[in-house]
């Protein structure tokens, strides 16, 4: 126990060393800015591209060090660009960070997750619980880009997924579960408008890949980036005054991920660990 | 029910019901969109692919959609024609914003297949794109309409006819009709045309209500009032000396936590009775 938080703090601090490390964002064009503001603000320095040609460049040419692949608008195309480069990835031994957002809106969405997991091998799978029980193929009541599962199975759902993909999976819910199938991490921050924020839940994917580029301990990098997204979101909503609404919550939210320094992390912090039998 | 308890009911229904709502939009207010649908409950998707936008549809049951060409391409065209199709034959809603209807030979063109194969049910847009979307000849042709208003009916009533829609022309005041009932709203700011993507932005408001009622008169009316009044209520939480940007965030800030109570207190609808006038 004592271990994962001193290594999240290690793991934190390496922010403050001027490391930049480069992430690769495959996203979607809804929330891009809130993404690549969120990898800046975690001491990253983002790096997009839409061209087939070159994506996959973007890995071996120019040294990124973690890729983002978000699901939001795919397409076909998308899909290509996105298979190639996690490919890319594979070979170089950058970590692949997945988010299968809005997946359950279509079987296509379904059919490109299917082609993405069997070319590639993915380092961190996030999303909600919906996502990911559709994912292993079951029912789910997601609609569009929100979760409305009951999550007190959702370690259960989100360690199948881990096992079966050998992959760490991470649920973001009212506790984020984060799972490499035999570890569990469960992190107690954060605050119930968080959802109310377009685009809070994509940025997650981005504070993790920021710091996937500094570990190869991907369960480390992923608890990481649940509790920043959640110790942030607690600070911001201290902030807030009477008469502000989310487009206020929003700005103080990005403020916090980019201003939190370490000891206010650590204080904040609410990670729980188990070991799995089995 | 009055005009204002119809408006207050769609708000309540929306948070109560969640309804999921496809957007075929522009790149550029997309992030806009989608947040402000999540703030009055609506929950987003977003498609762009021509065979994923037809397949989610039916697969994710969505309760509305809305098409908005700011940034339209040959591609995304398609997409909003597959998808249209099964809208239509489901009988769910689809919202148009015609941006810059008329800039271009292709926008008209685009504009004129979606209104002749779909059944759409809203078009919402400013007078130049309403003028356009008839064919009339117009002076404007990017995104903002330098229009003379005054008989804006005319043109709101021959197009709602023409079609089979309701429209909801935004300006100065808006004109809101299915071709019967026509109303005039008289809420707004002189700072709302200041910011790119207000007007889209109903767009995506009258997209959310219309998941909720099958009278899209009042999910129309419902999402023009709700920006008119934000408009307002964020005039007067701008200091002295703050610009448009600022303006926009509490604009934003406004809409998110924006009550029934504040709805029904600047409320200012009005009834025209309109003759029936050739264009």
């Amino acid at each position: 126990m004592m271990k994962l938080k001193e290594s999240l703090k290690g793991l934190y601090e390496e922010k403050f060393q001027g490391k930049y490390p480069l992430v690769c964002f495959l996203t979607n064009y809804v929330t891009v800015l809130d993404l690549v503001d969120m990898c800046i603000h975690s001491g990253g320095s983002p790096v997009l591209t839409d061209e087939i040609s070159e994506a996959h460049e973007m890995v071996t040419y120019s040294g990124t060090q973690a890729v983002v692949m978000n699901f939001g608008t795919i397409n076909r195309e998308y899909l290509d660009i996105m298979t190639l480069t996690g490919k890319t990835a594979n070979e170089a031994t950058v970590p692949v960070i997945v988010d299968p957002a809005a997946i359950t809106a279509s079987s296509f969405r379904k059919y490109a997750m299917e082609h993405l997991l069997k070319e590639v091998k993915v380092s961190i799978l996030k999303g909600n619980l919906g996502e990911i029980k559709f994912i292993l193929g079951y029912e789910t009541k997601n609609k569009g880009i929100d979760s409305f599962e009951d999550e007190r199975d959702g370690e259960k759902y989100a360690v199948e997924l881990a096992r079966k993909l050998q992959t760490v999976v991470v649920m973001t819910g009212e506790t984020d579960i984060i799972t490499d199938g035999h570890r569990v991490a469960m992190v107690r921050n954060g605050d119930a408008d968080l959802k109310r924020i377009c685009g809070a839940g994509s940025s997650v994917a981005a504070i993790m890949a920021t710091y996937s580029g500094l570990t190869k301990d991907y369960f480390l990098s992923a608890t990481l980036g649940c509790a920043v997204m959640g110790v942030a979101a607690e600070k911001a909503k201290e902030r807030m005054g009477e008469n502000q609404g989310i487009r206020t919550y929003k700005a103080l939210l990005h403020d916090h991920v980019a201003l939190l320094k370490t000891e206010e992390l650590m204080k904040s912090m609410h990670v729980e660990e188990k070991i799995l039998e089995g | 029910m009055n005009h204002i308890d119809q408006v207050l009911h769609l708000m309540d229904e929306a948070k109560e019901k969640n309804p999921l709502v496809d957007f075929l939009i522009n790149y550029v207010t997309a992030n806009e969109l989608t947040s402000i649908t999540s703030y009055f409950g609506g929950t987003p998707v977003m498609t762009d692919d021509p065979i994923d936008a037809a397949e989610v549809v039916e697969f994710a049951q969505v309760d509305a959609l809305v098409f908005n060409i700011g940034t339209v391409t040959n591609k995304q065209v398609q997409a909003m024609i597959e998808a249209g199709k099964k809208a239509t034959e489901l009988n769910i809603p689809i919202i148009l914003d015609p941006v810059a209807a008329g800039a271009t030979p292709f926008r008209s063109q685009s504009i004129r297949r979606m209104l002749e194969e779909l059944k759409i049910s809203v078009i919402k847009g400013n007078l130049a794109e309403v003028k356009a979307c008839l064919g009339v000849e117009t002076t404007s042709k990017g995104v903002d309409s330098n229009e003379d208003e005054s008989e804006a009916e005319k043109y709101v009533v021959a197009l709602a006819k023409k079609y089979h829609c309701v429209v909801a022309m935004t300006g100065v005041e808006d004109v809101i009709s299915d071709g019967v009932r026509v109303v005039r709203i008289k809420n707004g700011s002189k700072n709302l045309p200041k910011v790119i993507g207000t007007g889209c932005t109903i767009g995506a408001l009258v997209g959310t209500f219309s998941g909720v009622t099958k009278d899209y008169f009042y999910s129309a009316l419902t999402g023009v009032i709700i920006m008119g009044i934000a408009g307002e209520i964020a005039d007067k939480k701008v200091e002295k000396g703050a610009g448009y940007y600022t303006y926009k965030h509490h604009l934003l800030d406004t809409l998110s936590i924006l009550s029934n109570e504040e709805v029904k207190t600047y409320a200012n609808i009005v009834d025209v009775q309109y003759e029936d006038v050739a264009v």
